[in-house]
């Protein structure tokens, strides 16, 4: 498999963890797939951009909400950033604990 | 393995997931808040309402259809009374669910579970024993009675809604302090009904004559707070066809009454304890207006009934519009409270009703003898020791601990503290446990009456907080009635006094009869009005109703206008609910320019007085956006206060000892005796009269206002609605969710006020014209949707903001204004 097919499969497992179980399935899937896919290369690094894809999806399917832009800048305005800046962040959160989650499974699995 | 690895990226994610869980600082849980399949971005999917959509509700008989309009007021068409309230619920919820539930832990004493700063709030709503009166009115309701099956049926519609409710449509609110709805529960309306009660009828009268005794005596305090205004427009026409002004000079300041210490630090301490300063304030914050007029004095020959209800202003508003139609049962529309099972204030297809603020004394206190001073668990009455009921009350954080725990202690009057030595008991009539049914049973009533006559029957029994209610009917009827339950008190009837607890002398014999209330229907002068203004004059109804009444301005003002004329219509109507000119203005204008003139003549002037008073004269006494004096007037007579009544301030560092400076009436009395020694300020050496103290005011406003906005006058830096917008602040005072710096045609005391520094003002406003076919319009400072992204958040702020209002749908909603269906049919329990 490649490492494009083990990245959308693992965003749309990101996706369908969201939509099923909330946030919490982000941690743990990272970190599951940093234990099964140790033997993948760059897993870690997969397991982050998967996580900002499969999330930066659902934000896509957000955004075709009539009011994302008042959303968005709204729930910006309260935590004193801008609008954009809570999209981006949105995609910044799922990558870095994808990426430390993963980075703690794949190190747990790691047998050297 | 490698353990550095491992900790390093261990320890990370874990204080990611912290941050996502928890929260960091001010940031609330990121986690849910972004995650974008039910975070707060989804909700942008959620926000506007689908074209057409349906829900389940358990319980439900029938299936009900509601149809939105294109301001988002459901039209809810039911087959039982019960099925409309199963709705009413589960939409209401829909839009407005996460204030249904602040509102009950307003008054539950719970809003530190959401926030721990909160605590404060909290322990004035658990001091006053609001939570305590709920649960004791509610227990009292019988159950299969319908006021019961309607609570029951309400909870079940809401309660289906937050089952139903996805991940997205999760309120902003609840995201942001990372919580879950609570389950609603039938017993919540009387909570909320407890909160209205605190805002509008807490009001400790006893505070201020004692308070200013203290320090300038018993006549002069019972003179400048006593139990009459002196300026009479009553709400009871009373023959006058102009207001009556009490022309009895106000005592001057006497020497300090020492024997009135005891009895002033017991008061203070008891606002301490029961946390009735801050309520006492608010309380005279609320205002209203409401008039009818006879088909004698209208152009169409029908009556018009008008109502502007004015509460602190919020985002989402406190009123939600409605229309309910139960075929063979009623067919109302109008305003409810989020979380009350029925329309409050509307219309019907016969009558219409709305309400002020009646103000009168429903709280006082008592000395009670206990057993145990520092613990006791029984009081005294009449040489028997009975037992004090006790609870024991927990204060909890967001996380679930406690905070701090408080032992109350209640006599059959009401929630007792420890005031110094002392045992203080309060009786007020929102915890008494008369007239529980009627509590909602009268609005429910109300829905059905068809005329004056039959919705004065149907509200009889209402127990409060005591409203002015105005009523008009197609019959050409209209009537008032200030309606609620007021104690009988023992002896000389005054709620001045503090009593002593040890006899039941001291208690309320009973309740007014509603023969005595202040009322009319059908006066001869062909119209009624009310502004929360004394309801009764004196000479008329001595008996003592109540204290500190606010002045008349805006009842002189209203009842000027519907005396001047003869044929109203619905848009004169409108325009009046906005008048910007002020009965205060009228009066306080001329006594300016008059003492600048004497000084002048008198050779005391200055180029100062004269410029300020100049620039005075040249206002139209208008509060329109566009006026640049306003803000020169407000200024004179924010400083005129402090500097009339310097005998009333004090250095006691407890604020509970400072009287609130007298109200304008006490002002305006004054303003006739010129050498008063009132006007003296006794931080001068010089003995001032009125005319210096009312030109030393204008002077130093006109340099302030010159300071702050500039030496140009005419610059926009003077408008009105530059420097004094309306200020309508979200539920959590979330700034990018509030508004606030809306323009309005409104000042302190004009019809349509400005108070408390632009956070209170009108709530809604109803016009009715009660022809062969009721027509309706209306308006309020905000939308139907609790979602600050929705576009019915605050779509009716603008039209509000310039005195417009909407045309009711009163009516099947036509397809053209029809944007949403909702389709509600029976589900499983």
């Amino acid at each position: 498999m490649t490492a494009a097919i083990r990245i959308v499969l693992l965003a749309a497992a990101f996706a369908t963890g969201a939509l099923a179980m909330g946030w919490w399935s982000l941690p743990i899937t990272a970190f599951a797939w940093g234990i099964v896919g140790t033997k993948t290369n760059r897993p870690v690094l997969i397991a982050a951009v998967s996580a900002a894809l499969g999330w930066g999806a659902l934000v896509v399917w957000d955004a075709t909400g009539a009011s994302f832009r008042p959303v968005a800048g709204g729930v910006g305005a309260v935590l004193r950033i801008n609008g954009s800046a809570f999209v981006e962040l949105a995609l910044v959160f799922p990558f870095v604990l994808a990426f430390c989650a993963a980075g703690a499974g794949h190190a747990l699995a790691r047998d050297d | 393995m490698r353990v550095s690895s491992l900790l390093f990226f261990g320890v990370v994610s874990g204080g990611l997931c912290w941050v996502g869980a928890r929260g960091l600082g001010p940031l609330p849980p990121m986690g849910p808040l972004l995650d974008p399949a039910g975070g707060a971005l989804a909700l942008a999917r959620t926000t506007e309402l689908p074209r057409s959509w349906s829900g389940k509700i358990p319980g439900l008989s029938a299936p009900v259809t509601v149809t939105y309009d294109d301001r988002a007021v459901p039209h809810i068409k039911a087959t039982t009374v019960d099925d409309a309230y199963r709705a009413l619920g589960f939409v209401v919820a829909h839009d407005r669910l996460f204030q249904m539930e602040l509102q009950v832990r307003a008054a539950a004493g719970t809003v530190s579970e959401f926030n721990e700063k909160a605590i404060a709030i909290d322990t004035v709503a658990r001091q006053i024993g609001m939570g305590w009166g709920a649960e004791r009115r509610f227990a009292l309701l019988k159950p299969g009675s319908a006021a019961m099956q309607s609570l029951d049926a309400y909870a079940s519609g809401v309660n289906a809604y937050i089952d139903q409710m996805g991940p997205a449509d999760l309120p902003i609110e609840y995201r942001l302090i990372n919580k879950r709805p609570m389950r609603w529960q039938a017993k919540n309306a009387f909570y909320f009904l407890a909160r209205m009660n605190q805002t509008l009828s807490f009001a400790v009268t006893e505070l201020n004559v004692l308070r200013a005794q203290l320090l300038v005596g018993k006549d002069a305090a019972e003179a400048l707070y006593g139990p009459n205004a002196s300026i009479q427009e009553p709400i009871q026409p009373n023959g006058q066809t102009a207001p009556r002004f009490d022309l009895t000079p106000l005592p001057p300041p006497g020497a300090p009454d020492s024997s009135a210490l005891s009895a002033t630090k017991l008061v203070a301490l008891a606002t301490s304890a029961f946390g009735a300063f801050a309520a006492t304030d608010e309380t005279t914050r609320q205002a209203s207006n409401n008039w009818a007029i006879a088909p004698s004095r209208t152009k169409a020959g029908y009556a018009l009934l008008s109502g502007d209800p004015h509460l602190e202003l919020s985002l989402p508003s406190i009123w939600y519009e409605t229309h309910l139609t139960v075929p063979g049962q009623f067919d109302t529309y109008g305003f409810t409270f989020a979380g009350t099972p029925s329309i409050v204030l509307g219309l019907n297809r016969d009558v219409a009703w709305s309400a002020t603020n009646t103000g009168a004394d429903v709280v006082d206190f008592y000395r009670e003898t206990v057993d145990d001073p520092s613990r006791p668990t029984k009081y005294m009455l009449d040489g028997t020791w009975r037992p004090l009921e006790l609870h024991e009350e927990v204060y909890r954080s967001p996380s679930g601990s406690v905070l701090r725990t408080d032992t109350m202690r209640y006599t059959h009057r009401g929630p007792m503290r420890r005031v110094a030595d002392t045992w203080l008991s309060m009786r007020w009539t929102a915890l008494d446990t008369n007239n529980v049914e009627a509590s909602l049973g009268a609005f429910q009533a109300a829905q059905r009456a068809t005329s004056v006559s039959s919705l004065m029957d149907a509200m009889a029994a209402y127990p409060g907080p005591a409203q002015n209610f105005v009523m008009a009917d197609r019959g050409g009827n209209i009537g008032i009635r200030s309606t609620g339950l007021y104690p009988v008190r023992p002896g000389n009837g005054s709620g001045l006094l503090f009593r002593d607890g040890s006899v039941s002398a001291s208690d309320w014999t009973g309740y007014w009869p509603v023969k005595d209330y202040p009322q009319a229907i059908n006066p001869a002068q062909g119209y009624l009005a009310s502004a929360n203004q004394q309801p009764v004059d004196p000479k008329v109804r001595p008996a003592y109703f109540g204290a500190d009444w606010p002045a008349p301005w805006r009842a002189m003002r209203i009842n000027q206008r519907l005396r001047a004329e003869a044929a109203w219509t619905p848009t004169t109507v409108r325009q009046m609910q906005v008048d910007s000119g002020s009965a205060r203005a009228d009066f306080y204008v001329p006594q300016y320019l008059e003492a600048v003139a004497r000084l002048a003549g008198a050779g005391r002037s200055s180029p100062e007085i004269a410029r300020a008073a100049s620039a005075l004269a040249e206002w139209t006494r208008s509060y329109s956006p566009n006026d640049r004096r306003a803000i020169l007037f407000e200024n004179a007579m924010d400083r005129l206060g402090p500097m009339v009544w310097d005998e009333l301030s004090t250095s006691d560092a407890n604020a509970a000892m400072r009287p609130r400076l007298p109200g304008g009436m006490a002002l305006a009395k004054l303003m006739q005796q010129p050498d008063s020694k009132w006007w003296d300020d006794r931080r001068t050496p010089a003995l001032e009269t009125r005319d210096d103290v009312l030109a030393r005011a204008l002077t130093l406003a006109y340099a302030e206002v010159s300071a702050r906005h500039g030496r140009d006058s005419s610059s926009d830096e003077w408008r009105w609605g530059n420097t004094s917008p309306m200020k309508i602040y979200h539920l959590l005072r979330l700034e990018p969710f509030s508004e606030l710096e809306v323009e309005t045609r409104s000042g302190p005391e004009t019809i349509a006020p400005r108070a408390s520094n632009g956070t209170h003002s009108a709530s809604e406003r109803l016009i009715v014209e009660l022809g062969p076919q009721v027509r309706a319009w209306t308006t309020y400072p905000g939308g139907q949707s609790g979602n600050p992204f929705s576009r019915f958040y605050k779509n009716r702020i603008p039209s509000w903001s310039r005195g417009k209002l909407d045309t009711a749908i009163f009516a099947d909603v036509p397809a053209a204004k029809l944007i949403s269906t909702l389709t509600l049919t029976p589900g499983d329990k």
